[in-house]
C-alpha cells in the first residue's frame, strides 16, 4: 500500500496546450529528460539546475516537468530530515508547483514551508 | 474609461500599479489607458491614481491595487493574502538603506525557500505589489545581478520574463524618454529636428 504503487498520477492539463518549444528548449528537456533516468546520482544536478529556474525549460511548464516530476516522486515523498529539505530545497519547490498546477495528485506530498533551513549563500567563482 | 494616472519623476515610480493595469489589459476585454506624467507627483503625497470616467476613485498603491483587486479579481487574485504584503512591500521595501533592506530580503529570501510564487502556485496581487516595489528600487539593481538572494532573484527574474511585469515597466521608461524628448524640443523652440526611429 505505498504511495509508490499507484499509478502514474493523471495529468491535468492537455500536454499539447504546452507552448512548443525552441530547438535549444527541446534539447535541454530531453537533457533532462534522460538524466532524470539516473536518479539519485543526479539529484544534485537537478538541484543545482532549478535554483536559478521556476521550470526546468523557459519560464513555463513543459512535458519536461512532468517527465522529471515523474522520476523525482518516491525520492520527494522520503525527505523529511533538514538535512535532506535544505539540500534539495529547490527540487522540493519546483516539484510543489508541477504537482499543484500541472497534475491531479489523489495524494500530493506535503511540503513544510517553513521549514527553517539555512539561507544559501551563492558559490564564489573558482 | 478607466485611466491609470502615473508621476514619473516619483522617487519611487509605482510599478505595481502598472503591472496591475497590465493583468486587466491583457486578460478583460477592459482596458485601462495610461497616463504618464513627467511629474515628482501628480497632486500633494500623490504619485498614482485611477480615474473612472475623470473622477478619482483611488490614489496611491494600496488603494490603486486593491481598487484593481475588486474591479478585476478574475485576473488579479488573492486580495486578501496581499495586504499584508502590500504592507511589507511598502514599509520595507522602499528603503534605500541597503543594511535594512537586506533585513528584508532576508525574509522574502526564506519565505521562497519552498515557494515559486508569494503566495500559491499562480500570479497573484502580492507577486505583483512586492515585484513592483522592488523593481522600483535603486538598490535592486545589483543584488539581483550579483544573485545575492538565490531565491528571491530567481522569483524575480522569472516575473521579469512575464511581458505583464518586464515588457510594461520598458513600455513606460520608453514613453518617459519620448515625454522628456518632446519636451526638450519644444523648451530649444524646435530647432533641432528630432528624429524618429
Amino acid at each position: 500500500m505505498s504511495d509508490l504503487e499507484q499509478p502514474l498520477q493523471k495529468l491535468r492539463i492537455d500536454v499539447s496546450a504546452f507552448p512548443k518549444l525552441s530547438a535549444e528548449e527541446a534539447a535541454l528537456a530531453s537533457q533532462w529528460t534522460t538524466l532524470a533516468l539516473r536518479l539519485p546520482e543526479n539529484l544534485a544536478k537537478l538541484n543545482e539546475f532549478l535554483k536559478t529556474r521556476t521550470y526546468i525549460v523557459g519560464n513555463s511548464p513543459s512535458e519536461a516537468d512532468v517527465d522529471v516530476f515523474s522520476q523525482t516522486e518516491s525520492m520527494l515523498r522520503s525527505w523529511s530530515s533538514i538535512e535532506d529539505l535544505s539540500r534539495y530545497r529547490h527540487i522540493i519547490r519546483w516539484a510543489d508547483l508541477v504537482q499543484h498546477t500541472l497534475l491531479e495528485p489523489k495524494t500530493p506530498f506535503t511540503v513544510n514551508y517553513s521549514a527553517e533551513v539555512p539561507r544559501e549563500i551563492k558559490a564564489k567563482p573558482e | 474609461m478607466t485611466t491609470l494616472s502615473l508621476a514619473a519623476k516619483a522617487p519611487l515610480i509605482d510599478y505595481a500599479s502598472l503591472v496591475a493595469s497590465a493583468f486587466v489589459n491583457t486578460g478583460t476585454d477592459n482596458q485601462i489607458t495610461l497616463d504618464f506624467q513627467d511629474v515628482k507627483e501628480l497632486e500633494k503625497d500623490i504619485t498614482v491614481s485611477v480615474s473612472k470616467d475623470e473622477k478619482v476613485v483611488a490614489s496611491n498603491i494600496d488603494n490603486v491595487l486593491n481598487f484593481f483587486a475588486e474591479e478585476y479579481p478574475q485576473v488579479i487574485i488573492g486580495k486578501e493574502e496581499a495586504q499584508e504584503w502590500i504592507k511589507f512591500a511598502k514599509d520595507e521595501l522602499t528603503v534605500k538603506d541597503f543594511k535594512k533592506l537586506s533585513v528584508s530580503l532576508e525574509k522574502l529570501e526564506s519565505h521562497l525557500n519552498f515557494r515559486s510564487f508569494i503566495v500559491g502556485f499562480k500570479f497573484s496581487l502580492s507577486d505583483i505589489a512586492v515585484w513592483g516595489v522592488l523593481r522600483a528600487n535603486p538598490l535592486m539593481g545589483s543584488v539581483i545581478k550579483n544573485s545575492v538572494y538565490i531565491n528571491v532573484t530567481r522569483w524575480y527574474q522569472f516575473l521579469e520574463s512575464d511581458k505583464r511585469f518586464g515588457a510594461v515597466v520598458e513600455l513606460m521608461t520608453k514613453s518617459i524618454a519620448e515625454i522628456r524628448k518632446l519636451a526638450k524640443q519644444q523648451s530649444t523652440g524646435g530647432k533641432k529636428e528630432g528624429h524618429k526611429a
